[in-house]
C-alpha cells in the first residue's frame, strides 16, 4: 500500500511549483490570442510545399507585418491588422499571383471579441459555483466542496499556465476552444475527485479505520487503478485525435489532453490532501 | 456522407451499407431519418458573417422592433439569394443588437455581403425608346433609364382594395423628398408606362394616368391578395430600417470541410478499437461486455444525431470522440468496484451484484457535473450573459448527449449482460 498522505506537503509544492512556473509565462508574456479574442483577420490557403515558401517571400515583401503560419496542407495569414480591405487584398493578391485557392477566410471585429472574454468569466464563474454547491449537497459536507474546488482551480491554473508557455514557445492560440477545453477540464476534475471522496466517506460511515491518515490511505489505494483507467480511455481517444484528427481539432484536443492528465493527478494528489489538511484539526 | 462501404476480410466482396429515408411518425409529427448527416459550416463548407446593426438613429422604444425588421429582411434578402437552409439569428448583448447569417455551402460570400448589406433596392425608371441601328435597318427599342427615385425614398407600402372593384392594390408612400421627385417623374410621364424595379428586377410597369404630387401612389394591376402581399414585403424590404456593419465573416471552403471529415472519422475509429483493445485486455470476459455495451452506445449516437437532426461541426465531433473515452467510465467504476467486493465476499455472485449498485452513485454524482458544464456551454435558453459560439455549442451538445447515453448502456446494458453471465436473480 502506498502511503499518500506521508508525503502530501510534496505533492502540493509539486503542483505550487508547476502553477507558479504558468503564472510567470502568463504575467511575463501573456497568451497568444486568437482573432476572436481580441479582433483581426485570417486567411488559410490549399498550397503546395513550393508556393507557400514563395508566398511566405511575398508576403515579407509586400505585407510585411502579418503572421505567416506553414500548415501541412498550406499556409495561414494572420493578423490583429488585418481588416476587411486589407484582407480581400491580400486575399486577392496571392490567389492571383501564385494560383493558389484560398480555404479559410475569417474576420472578427473588436467589438466581437470584448463581448466574448467577458462572457466566458461568467460561464466560468457559474461552472464553479454549480460544482461547488452539487459537491457540498452530495457529500453534506462543505470539507469535501471545498477540496474538490481547490483541485478545481489547481487544474485550471495548470492547464491555462501551461497554454502560455506553449503560446511562447509555439505560437499555440487561446481561442473558443480552448475555454470549452477549461471548462471541460472542470467537470472532468472533479469526476475523479467524486469517486475517491465517494469511499472517503464510505470507509468513514464503516468505520472500518481509526485514523483519519488511514482511510484516506486505503481509499486512495483502493480507487488509484479506476482513476487511472478511466482516463486511460480518455487519453487514447485524445491521442488518436491529436495524431490523426487534423490541424483543426489539434490544440483543442492538447488542450483536453493537458485537463485531463492534471485532472487526474489532482484528485489523489491536490484534492485530497487539502481534505486530509482540513478534516485532521478535529 | 457516401455509403459505408467495408472490404470484410475472407469474404472479397466489398458490403455496402446505404441506409435509406426512414419517416416515423411520432405524436403526429414526422421524424425523418434519412442518410444524410447535417454538417456544420466548418465540415460542408459555407460562411458565416455577423452584422451589427446600427440602433443609434432609434428612440429605445422603436429600437426592438427596428432590429426584429432588420433581422427579417436580411433573411429575406438571402432567401432571395436562393441558397439552402440559410440560418439568420438575433444576438443581443447589453444595447448591441447583432445578425447572425450562416449560410452553408456558399460560393461567394462577397456576393452574399453586399445582397445582404444593400440599403435601399427599390428603384423608379422611366420607359424610353432609342434607335437601334443594323445593317440598314433601324428599329424602335424600348428599355427603362433609372430615375433619382428608389427605395430610400419610401415611407411605406401597404395592401389597399379598389372602391369600386374591391380588387388588390399597394400603395407607396413617399416622404418629402420622394413625394417631390415623384411629382416630377410622374409629371413628365404622362400615359407613359413607369417601372418598379426590384434588385434589377422589373416588378410592375403601370401608366402613369396624372402627375401626382402629394406623394402618394396605388400600383393597381391584375394581382391577387397573395401576390400584392408579396409585393408589398418585397417593397417595404427594400429598405432596411436600420444601417448594418459587417463585424464579423468566416468562411471555409467544402475541400478543408472535407479534410476535416475523413481525419475525424479515422482518428475516431482508430481510438475506439484501441479503447476496446484496451478494456479486453484489462478486464478479459468482463472487457467483451464493456466492447458490446461501446458498440450499441456508438450505433446509437450516430442514429441520434440523425434522428434529432443534430448539426456535426468539428468541435462536436472532437465531442463525441470525448465521450467514446468516457462511455466506458461506468463500466470501468464498476468492475473495480466488483474487484475490490471480491476481497471481502468469497461468492462471485453477490460480489458482482454488491460492486454494481455500490458504483452506481459514485458514477451519477461524477457524470452530473460533466452535464452541468455542458448545461453552461450549450446555453440552451440563449442567456445573454453566456457564450454563444456555434461551436462550443456543437461540442457540448454532443458530450452532453454522450454522458447521457454514456449513462444507459455503461449501466443498463452492462447490469442486463452481467445479470445473464453470473446468472443473478432480477
Amino acid at each position: 500500500m502506498i502511503n499518500f498522505i506521508k508525503y502530501r506537503l510534496w505533492f502540493l509544492a509539486f503542483s505550487l511549483s508547476v502553477i507558479v512556473l504558468g503564472l510567470y509565462f502568463i504575467l511575463a508574456h501573456g497568451f497568444v490570442y486568437s482573432i476572436d479574442f481580441i479582433g483581426g483577420g485570417l486567411i488559410e490557403f490549399d498550397a503546395s510545399a513550393d508556393k507557400s515558401a514563395k508566398a511566405e517571400r511575398l508576403m515579407e515583401k509586400d505585407y510585411p507585418g502579418l503572421d505567416f503560419q506553414k500548415t501541412s496542407t498550406g499556409f495561414i495569414i494572420k493578423s490583429t491588422s488585418l481588416d476587411k480591405q486589407r484582407a480581400d487584398k491580400v486575399a486577392k493578391n496571392l490567389s492571383q499571383e501564385l494560383k493558389i485557392k484560398k480555404t479559410r477566410f475569417e474576420l472578427v471585429g473588436a467589438s466581437v471579441s470584448s463581448t466574448n472574454v467577458y462572457k466566458i468569466v461568467v460561464a466560468v464563474l457559474l461552472a464553479i459555483l454549480g460544482i461547488l454547491g452539487y459537491v457540498a449537497f452530495q457529500f453534506k459536507e462543505w470539507r469535501f466542496g471545498v477540496a474538490a474546488i481547490s483541485a478545481l482551480i489547481h487544474d485550471s491554473l495548470v492547464l491555462v499556465g501551461l497554454w502560455a508557455i506553449l503560446g511562447y514557445y509555439w505560437a499555440v492560440e487561446l481561442d473558443v476552444l480552448f475555454v470549452t477545453a477549461l471548462l471541460t477540464t472542470m467537470s472532468f476534475s472533479v469526476h475523479d475527485t467524486i469517486v475517491i471522496f465517494d469511499k472517503i466517506q464510505e470507509e468513514e460511515q464503516q468505520g472500518s479505520f481509526g485514523r483519519l491518515s488511514e482511510r484516506i490511505n486505503w481509499a486512495l489505494n483502493l480507487t488509484m487503478m479506476r482513476s487511472l483507467n478511466n482516463s486511460l480511455t480518455v487519453v487514447i481517444m485524445l491521442s488518436s485525435l491529436i495524431i490523426l484528427g487534423g490541424e483543426s481539432t489539434r490544440a483543442f484536443a492538447v488542450s483536453l489532453m493537458i485537463g485531463t492528465i492534471t485532472g487526474t493527478y489532482s484528485s489523489p494528489f491536490v484534492a485530497t490532501p487539502i481534505y486530509y489538511l482540513l478534516a485532521k484539526k478535529e | 456522407m457516401p455509403p459505408l462501404v467495408i472490404n470484410l476480410p475472407f469474404v472479397n466482396k466489398p458490403i455496402t451499407i446505404k441506409p435509406e429515408k426512414i419517416e416515423i411518425n411520432v405524436l403526429g409529427k414526422k421524424l425523418g431519418i434519412n442518410n444524410e448527416y447535417k454538417l456544420g459550416l466548418d465540415l460542408q463548407g459555407g460562411s458565416h458573417l455577423v452584422f451589427l446593426v446600427d440602433t443609434s438613429g432609434f428612440k429605445n422604444q422603436d429600437i426592438e422592433s427596428a432590429v426584429e425588421a432588420s433581422r427579417n429582411i436580411i433573411e429575406k434578402r438571402i432567401n432571395f439569394f436562393g441558397v439552402a437552409e440559410p440560418q439568420v439569428y438575433l444576438l443581443k448583448q447589453n444595447n448591441n443588437y447583432r445578425v447572425s447569417v450562416d449560410i452553408p455551402g456558399n460560393k461567394n460570400p462577397q456576393q452574399a455581403i453586399n445582397q445582404i448589406g444593400k440599403t435601399a433596392q427599390l428603384d423608379f425608371r422611366e420607359y424610353k425608346t432609342k434607335e437601334v441601328q443594323q445593317g440598314t435597318e433601324s428599329a424602335q427599342m424600348a428599355y427603362f433609364e433609372p430615375t433619382k427615385l428608389n427605395g430610400q425614398f419610401l415611407k411605406k407600402a401597404a395592401l389597399v382594395f379598389d372602391q369600386q372593384s374591391g380588387n388588390p392594390q399597394v400603395s407607396l408612400v413617399f416622404n418629402k423628398e420622394g413625394a417631390r421627385l415623384f411629382g416630377e417623374i410622374t409629371k413628365k410621364n404622362i400615359q407613359k408606362p413607369l417601372a418598379i424595379f426590384l434588385d434589377e428586377q422589373l416588378l410592375t410597369a403601370p401608366t402613369v394616368q396624372q402627375a401626382i404630387t402629394d406623394g402618394k401612389a396605388v400600383i393597381s394591376g391584375d394581382f391577387t391578395v397573395e401576390e400584392a402581399k408579396v409585393l408589398i414585403n418585397s417593397l417595404n424590404a427594400g429598405a432596411l430600417p436600420a444601417p448594418i456593419k459587417l463585424i464579423e465573416q468566416k468562411t471555409v471552403e467544402a475541400t478543408l470541410g472535407q479534410a476535416n471529415i475523413r481525419q475525424s472519422l479515422l482518428a475516431g475509429v482508430f481510438g475506439l478499437l484501441c479503447v476496446i483493445m484496451f478494456m479486453l485486455i484489462l478486464y478479459k470476459k468482463e472487457g467483451l461486455v464493456a466492447f458490446i455495451s461501446l458498440m450499441v452506445y456508438t450505433i446509437i449516437s450516430l442514429a441520434l444525431y440523425k434522428i434529432l437532426g443534430i448539426v456535426l461541426t468539428i468541435s462536436g465531433i472532437a465531442g463525441f470522440l470525448l465521450s467514446i473515452g468516457m462511455a466506458v467510465d461506468a463500466n470501468i467504476l464498476i468492475y473495480e468496484r466488483i474487484k475490490e467486493e471480491q476481497l471481502l465476499l468469497k461468492d462471485k455472485q453477490i460480489a458482482v451484484r454488491s460492486g454494481f449498485f455500490r458504483a452506481l452513485a459514485a458514477i451519477k454524482s461524477a457524470n452530473f457535473n460533466t452535464l452541468l458544464v455542458c448545461l453552461i456551454l450549450f446555453n440552451p435558453l440563449n442567456l445573454s450573459f453566456l457564450p454563444e459560439f456555434g461551436m462550443v455549442r456543437g461540442f457540448a451538445l454532443t458530450l452532453a448527449l454522450g454522458v447521457l447515453l454514456g449513462l444507459f448502456t455503461g449501466v443498463f446494458i452492462t447490469k442486463n449482460i452481467l445479470w445473464r453471465i453470473y446468472k443473478i436473480e432480477k
